[in-house]
């Protein structure tokens, strides 16, 4: 594996072991794919997203996104209401490959706990779980 | 992850594979061979064959030939393995067929050619009958053949050939640009002589593909692969061509509808469950294997029956996604499945009870992450560039 996964992720990105983020900044909470599942997933063709104000419970899955080659389930990696959804995604579902972390989120969520936070990963212990596993 | 640049050393390479490598295909095992998945996007790929032209890499494919005292014993001797009618065939005609067991399950499709009375120095070790057999199948394919041939009809596995593919609306005209102006009619074969940078080399032209676009597939030997290969491309470039994985095949078949084995086609699944009664000669006069199971179950009816399916949802149905009756009753699964890019919505092809298949036009439901999606069955094939 490249030594240089953790720094395509970047520094205020939070994950799980399922590949799912979180990025927090001042005004807001998103959730998306980390660079390396959706590399490994292929061209993304289809991301299904939940509703609006959908309440879901961490480990929840809120969706699915669809390559070519697989479907894969998103789960939330923390507890939350869903206030906004990528509706990008319907037309250029291909901006998770190309931007996940930015242009390619998923959805924005009210965080209903804070300490929740503290149990993710930070990139370098994502990047070396994922290094670990392979 | 970046792009696969390292590999199994179990897995075969065709001669093509470093310039794979270096053009930054995404690699990926299948069929026992390190073949290239996607050079760009898949549906960037996809667009370029149905709207320019594509050339693919298939040399994983295998070329078998079958060589006699006289073509009349070996044609003979082939009518016992294959549901098609190979007498009739003339000189360079060529026919899709499949080799089956006795219960008349599908061990490989393939495409059965007749060569062409005189071939061309470099061929000359091509027998008057050949088959171009999936990769993953050809080892099978030739122990079948040698096990119910007689031995006097000897079997050669072409390792010395290369295959690509040629397909789309421009395909000609990048051909004329290689001075190819002599085409074969559609399923036949002939031989043509092409010169690059001062090289020369004899290339067999078969008017066939599985993308449902009109093109060729062409017989190269290995050291004139890689010239060949660029030569294409660079001819092709103004046109639209570009070099195509097997992700896109694969999007591009499933738009014709047409069947890959592993998928769609098993030992286990018949011609005529698979819709491919068509390809069938069950009045031929001589017997072949497979064939009394496949008059009995066209006599009896065939339990299951192959179907198109069209979603208006986003969700894309995948191999082994349950197909339900519009009452929510299981029937059968999906066998291949994918997001058309053409049409713009996913599509299926699934294996039912014939008993509670839809009509054409007809609704049912796919079962997918747990939800059950309204789907309509369509009319074979979803695309077709003919």
């Amino acid at each position: 594996m490249p030594a240089t996964l953790a720094s395509h992720i970047p520094e205020d990105a939070l994950l799980i072991d399922t590949h799912e983020y979180v990025m927090v900044d001042d005004t807001r909470v998103r959730i998306g794919i980390s660079h390396y599942a959706a590399e490994a997933l292929g061209d993304i063709v289809y991301v299904d997203l939940p509703a609006i104000e959908d309440k879901l419970d961490k480990g929840d899955s809120f969706g699915a996104v669809e390559s070519v080659k697989a479907a894969s389930d998103l789960y939330m990696p923390i507890t939350g209401e869903v206030v906004a959804i990528n509706t990008r995604l319907e037309e250029e579902p291909e901006l998770v490959n190309d931007d996940c972390y930015g242009d390619g989120w998923m959805i924005e969520v009210d965080i209903a706990n804070d300490e929740e936070l503290k149990t993710l990963l930070t990139p370098q212990a994502y990047a070396d779980l994922i290094e670990n596993r392979d | 992850m970046t792009a696969t640049t390292t590999c199994e050393p179990a897995l075969k390479h065709t001669p093509l594979h470093d310039w794979h490598i270096e053009h930054g295909a995404k690699c990926c095992p299948f069929g026992g061979w390190h073949m290239p998945l996607q050079y760009q996007r898949v549906h960037t790929e996809h667009a370029a064959v149905r709207q320019a032209a594509g050339l693919f890499d298939v040399s994983h494919m295998g070329v078998v030939s079958f060589s006699g005292p006289n073509t009349q014993t070996i044609t003979n001797a082939l009518e016992g393995l294959f549901p098609q009618h190979l007498g009739p065939l003339a000189p360079s005609e060529a026919v899709y067929t499949q080799l089956l067991n006795q219960d008349g399950g599908i061990i490989d499709d393939l495409i059965v050619y007749q060569r062409p009375k005189t071939v061309p120095a470099g061929f000359s070790n091509l027998g008057p009958w050949l088959m171009v057999c999936n990769a993953s199948n050809t080892p099978t394919d030739i122990a079948w053949c040698q096990q119910h041939l007689p031995s006097n009809v000897a079997i050669t596995y072409h390792t010395e050939l290369s295959l690509f593919a040629l397909q789309g609306p421009a395909f000609k005209v990048i051909l004329e640009k290689l001075g190819i102006t002599e085409l074969p009619k559609r399923f036949h074969l002939g031989f043509t002589t092409v010169s690059i940078h001062g090289k020369t080399a004899s290339i067999g032209i078969s008017r066939t593909g599985y993308t449902g676009e009109d093109g060729v597939e062409l017989m190269v030997p290995n050291e004139f692969a890689d010239i060949l290969w660029q030569a294409l491309l660079q001819a092709g470039e103004p046109n639209g061509l570009l070099p195509i994985g097997l992700a896109a095949r694969d999007t591009l078949r499933l738009e014709a509808a047409y069947p890959l084995h592993g998928q769609e086609l098993s030992p286990t699944i018949t011609p005529l469950e698979a819709g491919l009664g068509w390809s069938l000669r069950l009045d031929k006069p001589m017997d072949f294997i497979g064939k009394a199971a496949l008059v009995q179950q066209k006599e009896a009816g065939a339990p299951r029956q192959t179907v198109c399916l069209q979603l208006e949802d986003k969700a894309i149905p995948r191999t082994h996604t349950p197909v339900l009756d519009a009452n929510g009753n299981a029937i059968g699964e999906v066998t291949s499945g994918t997001l058309s890019p053409t049409l713009g919505t996913p599509i299926a092809i699934a294996l039912v009870d014939k008993a509670h298949a839809p009509a054409i036009g007809q609704p049912c439901l796919l079962e997918i992450r747990g939800k059950h999606l309204p789907a309509t069955r369509v009319k074979r094939p979803f695309y077709s560039g003919f």
